[in-house]
């Protein structure tokens, strides 16, 4: 109860404080609101995979920011190749779901045991970076992105501009969350990926092979963390160390949303965008400290997440 | 039974908490390297570098006695470690410090021994004192620079370290080093300021402009060549972009001009898009200094939001031939000062430039890889003035390279009393993807022309430092 009421006075804070500011910096808070959005969109393509291998197959991926990097990379190899950014994004998604694969296919090996795995995906990140390395060089590129997503056009009703490719990455994230939804609650694979989050040794029971449908998962979230890296990489840029960044952020939301949840990650990638655009317009030296601080706070009012996703651990 | 579900969860997300904070630890750059603990294991090293002779030999339980002051007794060899950011973000940067310091090293008999960045050099001699070439890396943190030197001083019985590269790195390589007097630290491109102008180590050298130097002239060029009189600053929050924010204010201010945002951005920012937004759309210019990944992103986005209806005038490193390329257009026409240009005409420039094209298969000249070059071949010219004798603890040695003064390809070089460079800078414009000379400003100093008490009592620069009205 008393939590409740702590949670309750902490979102009308943090809503007065919001709103007050919002009037202090007039139409530039829409500007800020639309950054905010940019980068929720970034983070749920990132955390909506991690999530979901998380809550099927009790992974915690530390390479998923490896793959992002790949994926990235990958469509600027085809980009520079055929010139084509539709082609690239896709070929470069392919590219991370298979390595996604080759991940999992690894994973198998350690049967579950879960510090392990860790391990060994945290040493798949310095493999990948260091091969990124080798292969694409330290110095920081990017894709140009499609011609009719070029430039900027003015927002409604004010003089400001904003560029139309990050508009793009925001539809893209809505976009994916939808077809996720569909795949999830529409169709069979979703059914069995639900059933296996609930309880994976009665689906096998049940005669369902559960590796087919952990590998499905695994390349499912290999190539929206391709997607994500290719849009990450052409609206901001691909380089060394982008890989921790964007798990570090990733890992923030899938935290606060409730690891193994879908709607939380998409609740907590708003959450974590907007705070962050925020912090950084009116605090930018504390905006680290504002973001994890949020976390911290979320943590504290609800320890398992805003959304309680996946918590029937295998023995 | 709901806590015994819970346990491997916990677990996991313990696991997690811990992942982030190791990660945001490595991200963090202003680090305190200078601890207590840290000096403490220093003075350890010391004492194990002065007196080991066999590499492997595990770091002595020391006796807390002082260092000793008695010659090393060495082999017939001299050994280079070379340092520069190999990883993380700036590793390009790494790659192309690495070429100027082979490059020096080939000018004395070496021989690339193969074509990757960790591949060292062989063969080369200075007075017939063979040189050997260690080479290691860090991700651009100074905690990590450090442990990297520490091996190569403890390890690999290092005399001479060449780098590091980033500012923060070279004040926390200033401290570790000053405790070891043979050993000798050239720099390679670390600009922070109090490197070399407060609290100096007397074994440490700098042969190139410090950041401040670096943007020095940019600022009096904004006011009274370019006629503004309203800036604002946006710059990565740590200490090398003080120093170049807080020379081009210094200069602007003193001009009569004004800053109306200083806006600090945290290293490594990936989305400058909140950031822009806070820029005021009634100021002049926008001074912006960056390095690397944070440049391209910024100039890149800063583009895409405001088409630069407000022109930029940039930092020297965030222009710098490096990163050109990969700006494209969008540097096209960019004023800066800085200490590489590619139209100076000065013969060692146009040598330094075809010796590094014809090894290194295309690269041109940058800071990275020209500052690296001189400080290693100050470093062999200075071996080769004391016949490649450094038995004495190198005093000899230092002594030559306190004294060395001499023609680089970015012109004329000495050092001043805290064995910081005086050299020329170049105030500068973008043009077809080069840096073309606007004006030469001659053996610029560390104090920028300034009376020199008075300017180190104004205090390092910082966030609001200089004040200005």
């Amino acid at each position: 109860m008393a939590r409740r009421l702590l949670g309750v006075a902490v979102a009308v804070l943090l809503a007065y404080y919001a709103v007050s500011k919002s009037v202090e910096i007039g139409d530039r808070s829409l500007l800020v609101l639309l950054n905010g959005l940019t980068a929720a969109g970034l983070y749920f393509l990132m955390a909506s995979g991690f999530t979901l291998v998380f809550g099927l197959a009790r992974v915690t991926n530390l390479a998923h920011g490896g793959i992002y990097l790949l994926g990235g990379y990958g469509a600027l190899s085809v980009q520079r190749t055929t010139g084509n950014w539709f082609l690239a994004v896709m070929l470069g998604a392919l590219f991370a779901a298979g390595v996604s694969l080759v991940l999992y296919l690894l994973l198998r090996l350690l049967k579950g045991d879960d510090l392990r795995e860790t391990m060994l995906t945290l040493g798949a990140t310095i493999v990948i970076a260091d091969q990124t390395l080798a292969t694409w060089g330290g110095i920081p590129t990017d894709l140009a992105p499609p011609s009719f997503l070029t430039g900027s056009i003015h927002l409604p009703g004010s003089p400001l501009l904003y560029p139309k490719f990050r508009l793009a990455v925001v539809a893209l994230a809505v976009l994916a969350g939808l077809l996720l939804w569909v795949l999830l609650y529409k169709t069979r694979l979703g059914m069995l990926i639900r059933a296996g989050v609930d309880d994976a040794d009665m689906v096998s029971v049940l005669g369902i092979r559960v590796p087919l449908v952990l590998a499905s998962v695994f390349m499912l979230a290999g190539a929206l963390a391709g997607i994500a890296g290719a849009a990450g990489g052409t609206y901001l840029s691909l380089a060394q160390g982008e890989d921790n960044r964007i798990l570090l952020a990733s890992l923030i939301v899938v935290i606060a949303g409730g690891l193994g949840s879908l709607r939380g990650a998409g609740a907590a990638a708003i959450i974590v965008g907007l705070v962050e655009a925020f912090a950084q317009t009116h605090h930018p030296v504390l905006s680290v400290l504002i973001t994890f601080g949020s976390l911290i706070a979320i943590l504290v009012l609800r320890p398992q997440g805003l959304i309680k996703g996946a918590t029937h651990v295998q023995a | 039974m709901q806590t015994n579900n819970f346990k491997p969860l916990w677990r996991l997300v313990t696991l997690l908490a811990v992942f982030c904070l190791v990660i945001a630890a490595c991200g963090n750059d202003d680090d305190n390297a200078d601890e207590p603990p840290l000096a403490a294991q220093a003075t350890t090293a010391a004492t194990a570098a002065a007196t080991a002779n066999v590499p492997d030999q595990p770091s002595a339980p020391s006796e807390p006695t002082e260092v000793p002051s008695e010659p090393t007794p060495r082999t017939q060899e001299i050994t280079i470690g070379a340092i520069s950011t190999l990883d993380g973000p700036f590793a390009g940067l790494g790659d192309f410090s690495m070429h100027g310091v082979k490059l020096a090293l080939m000018e004395y008999g070496g021989v690339l021994d193969g074509s990757g960045t960790r591949d060292g050099v062989s063969g080369a001699s200075v007075a017939g004192v063979p040189i050997r070439l260690v080479i290691e890396g860090s991700d651009a943190t100074p905690d990590v620079a450090v442990e990297a030197t520490r091996k190569m001083v403890e390890q690999d019985n290092a005399d001479i370290i060449i780098g590091p590269l980033s500012g923060d790195e070279g004040l926390a390589l200033k401290d570790y080093i000053r405790d070891i007097p043979a050993v000798t630290l050239v720099n390679g491109t670390s600009a922070s300021q109090d490197l070399t102008l407060r609290d100096p180590a007397p074994n440490v050298f700098r042969f190139g402009a410090d950041g401040a130097m670096w943007a020095y002239g940019v600022g009096t060029y904004a006011y009274e060549g370019l006629g503004h009189r309203r800036i604002a600053t946006i710059a990565e929050d740590y200490s090398y972009p003080y120093d170049q924010v807080g020379a081009v204010l210094t200069e602007f201010c003193a001009a009569g001009g004004t800053v109306t945002d200083r806006i600090w951005v945290p290293l490594g920012t990936q989305d400058y898009s909140s950031f822009i937004a806070q820029i005021p759309d009634d100021v002049d210019a926008v001074f912006f200094a960056m390095g690397g990944t944070d440049a391209i992103n910024f100039v890149k986005q800063y583009d895409d939001f405001t088409g630069q209806a407000i022109p930029l005038i940039a930092g020297p490193t965030a222009v710098d031939q490096s990163v050109l390329t990969e700006l494209g257009d969008r540097a096209e026409g960019m004023i800066s000062s800085g200490p590489v240009v590619d139209d100076s005409g000065l013969a060692n420039f146009n040598a330094f430039a075809a010796r590094l094209d014809e090894v290194f298969d295309g690269q041109t000249p940058n800071i990275f890889n020209v500052y690296y070059y001189i400080a290693t071949k100050s470093a062999l010219a200075a071996l080769e003035m004391v016949g490649g004798d450094i038995s004495d603890g190198s005093s000899a040695f230092q002594a030559a390279l306190t004294d060395l003064r001499w023609d680089t390809p970015i012109g004329p070089v000495y050092l001043d009393e805290n064995r910081q460079a005086v050299v020329d800078i170049y105030l500068r414009e973008v043009q077809d993807g080069a840096q073309v000379t606007i004006d030469t400003l001659p053996q610029v100093n560390a104090t920028l022309g300034f009376e020199r008490d008075s300017y180190i009592a104004k205090g390092s620069f910082s966030r609001n430092n200089p004040p200005c009205g």
